[in-house]
């Protein structure tokens, strides 16, 4: 099995190895997007209170930064069921 | 007399937890790979709640309404983790499931150890685990104790009620090793989900009609209880909010008892619906929350003294009935056992596997590698148990940073998926000032930047010196690393 380790042969072992060799290049871009949704995601999550740092209003019975949260929490349960549908047609055709 | 009714509830759920935990793995035969890893055949629902149960622990349970209770806002935090803590292992999980079945891992260690070609770093890395682990067993030895303290109304000690609940854990976990964890999380997952729903539920409308008369009263009464960062006294920093959340996130997947569960699961499809599920957690915690909220309006921190004494308080004061205190205290005792069998299953596991079998020369036969994880099982729960009994303020203490410790973890993991270049030298140069840094800016000896939780600040260093020291030393064999990618 031939493996590239790097885009140089001279250089060795060096580079980060992101995706295995020969995965397809819209395999990469679809992970790429999920993997910066999510951080996104994290850091709203992370700096919630630069956002929602408020009680009021209160929507749906929770104070606005914990409805704020709540709501992350869902948009992230969102796009990971995506992924999951996604990946799992991938799943089915390895 | 209703303390008896109270305590025997608690004691039937005792001996159901017992009689499934030790019965589930009965039909299987002795094997390490069983034993650590249910034979890599768990599926979706066992495996959901086999995650679940170990974040639903006494910190969320107890901890959670104290939080809500005493810090307000500073308690989103616990949302928030508990729903990204898995997201990262949708990276780690199937690479290392894939890996274990080529390779026959069952730790996370075993994993990290042959991609780095070192018994050293095996050794370091279950040390650094065992320490963070005794930590983490003695908050929920303490839930434990606290919960059969307040069943029997002060009658049973401490020491005694932490004893109860850590032989039960002990014997599912000697006898039913994973599949016996994974299946008492299954009872206990859904039964601490469905009283925290009632209980939380049941506060806000009983007491104020609803949780937006209850969240408007303490706006009105307190007007910074649900803001963070307002500079009062418990309440906790911008920066420390962000970093905690981080470093938890970050984190949570490294722990060896959840990392290790990737072996356990049936198809990678599995633990791919698992973490996909898992947000669902968080937001089946939000009650939890309200238990504590409820309660800010009805008594002042001084009179019930410390904060996690919220949720008995409110219990006691609206004269439930004693065989519903018993079932709440029940789900409370559900939520630190079922963080308790985990860790304890995960510690005696990387003793015997990633210490002692490493350390001894000669090949370990199955059945007799099955029986050193057995006794390292209880020889873990000994030690913690004498430890959270007997250990002292002081030396609970010194084991805080578990978290920061484990996170270090981290840079191992990517580079073993995703930087060939990465040496063994690197890793052990950058793991080791990494958790000494956290654990000195968590005894204070460093002063703590900005506010920022140590872990975080131990990472950096560790990353730091893991890159320059991989680049100054030998790359490893292509042919050897190109296996992990």
């Amino acid at each position: 099995m031939e493996l590239v380790l790097a885009a140089n042969p001279k250089e060795k072992n060096c580079g980060l190895v992101v995706f295995p060799p020969g995965t397809p290049r819209p395999v990469k871009i679809r992970r790429w997007m999920f993997f910066a949704i999510f951080c996104v995601i994290t850091f709203m999550q992370a700096f919630y209170w630069l956002f929602a740092n408020s009680a009021e209003p209160i929507v749906l019975g929770l104070p606005w930064g914990m409805f704020f949260v709540t709501l992350l929490i869902v948009i992230e349960f969102a796009v990971l069921l995506l992924m999951y549908f996604v990946e799992a047609q991938d799943m089915e055709d390895e | 007399m209703n303390w008896i009714a109270t305590l025997v509830v608690v004691f039937v759920y005792l001996f159901f937890v017992l009689f499934l935990g030790s019965f589930a793995g009965r039909k299987q035969e002795t094997s390490v790979a069983e034993y650590i890893a249910a034979s890599r055949s768990l599926g979706f629902i066992v495996m959901y709640f086999l995650m679940g149960g170990a974040i639903f622990s006494a910190f969320a349970y107890i901890g959670g309404p104290g939080w809500a209770y005493k810090r307000g806002a500073a308690s989103f935090y616990i949302l928030g983790y508990c729903a990204l803590g898995l997201l990262p292992w949708w990276i780690w999980g199937p690479r290392a499931a894939r890996m274990g079945k080529k390779f026959n891992y069952v730790t996370q260690a075993q994993l990290f150890a042959d991609r780095f070609q070192s018994k050293e770093l095996s050794v370091i890395i279950a040390v650094i685990s065992i320490i963070a682990f005794i930590q983490y067993i003695t908050l929920q030895m303490k839930g434990c104790a606290y919960v059969f303290e307040i069943a029997s109304e002060g009658r049973i000690p401490m020491w005694a009620g932490a004893l109860i609940a850590y032989v039960v854990v002990l014997a599912y976990v000697f006898f039913g090793g994973v599949r016996g964890v994974a299946w008492t999380h299954v009872f206990q997952g859904a039964f601490m989900v469905v009283m925290a729903w009632i209980l939380g539920l049941y506060f806000c409308y009983e007491l104020y009609g609803g949780p937006t008369e209850m969240f408007r009263q303490i706006t009105e009464a307190k007007p910074n209880h649900l803001l963070v960062g307002t500079g009062e006294e418990f309440d906790i920093s911008y920066a420390s909010y962000a970093s905690a959340l981080l470093v938890s996130v970050l984190g949570f997947a490294m722990w060896p008892h959840l990392f290790m569960k990737a072996y356990t699961a049936k198809s990678e499809k599995v633990l791919k619906q698992t973490i996909a599920m898992y947000p669902t957690f968080a937001i089946m915690l939000i009650p939890v929350l309200f238990i504590g909220f409820a309660g800010v309006q009805q008594v002042p921190l001084e009179v019930i003294g410390e904060s996690d004494r919220i949720l008995p308080w409110m219990f006691t004061n609206m004269n439930f009935h004693p065989l519903l205190v018993g079932l709440i205290l029940a789900a409370a005792l559900a939520a630190a056992m079922s963080t308790q069998d985990a860790v304890t299953h995960a510690a005696g596991s990387v003793f015997a596997q990633d210490i002692v079998k490493v350390l001894t020369k000669r090949e370990q036969t199955d059945k007799k590698a099955t029986w050193w994880i057995r006794i390292s099982v209880v020889g873990f729960g000994l030690i913690a148990y004498l430890v959270a009994v007997f250990g002292g303020q002081a030396l609970v203490d010194l084991l805080l940073g578990a978290y920061g410790a484990i996170v270090q973890f981290l840079p191992i993991a990517f580079a073993t998926f995703f930087w060939p270049r990465a040496t063994k030298v690197g890793a052990i140069c950058g793991i080791l000032p990494g958790v000494t840094l956290n654990y000195l800016i968590e005894f204070g000896v460093l002063p703590k930047i900005w506010d920022i939780h140590p872990g975080i600040q131990g990472l950096a260093l560790n990353i730091i010196i893991f890159v320059v020291v991989s680049f100054l030393t030998k790359p490893p064999a292509k042919e050897h690393v190109s296996k992990f990618i």
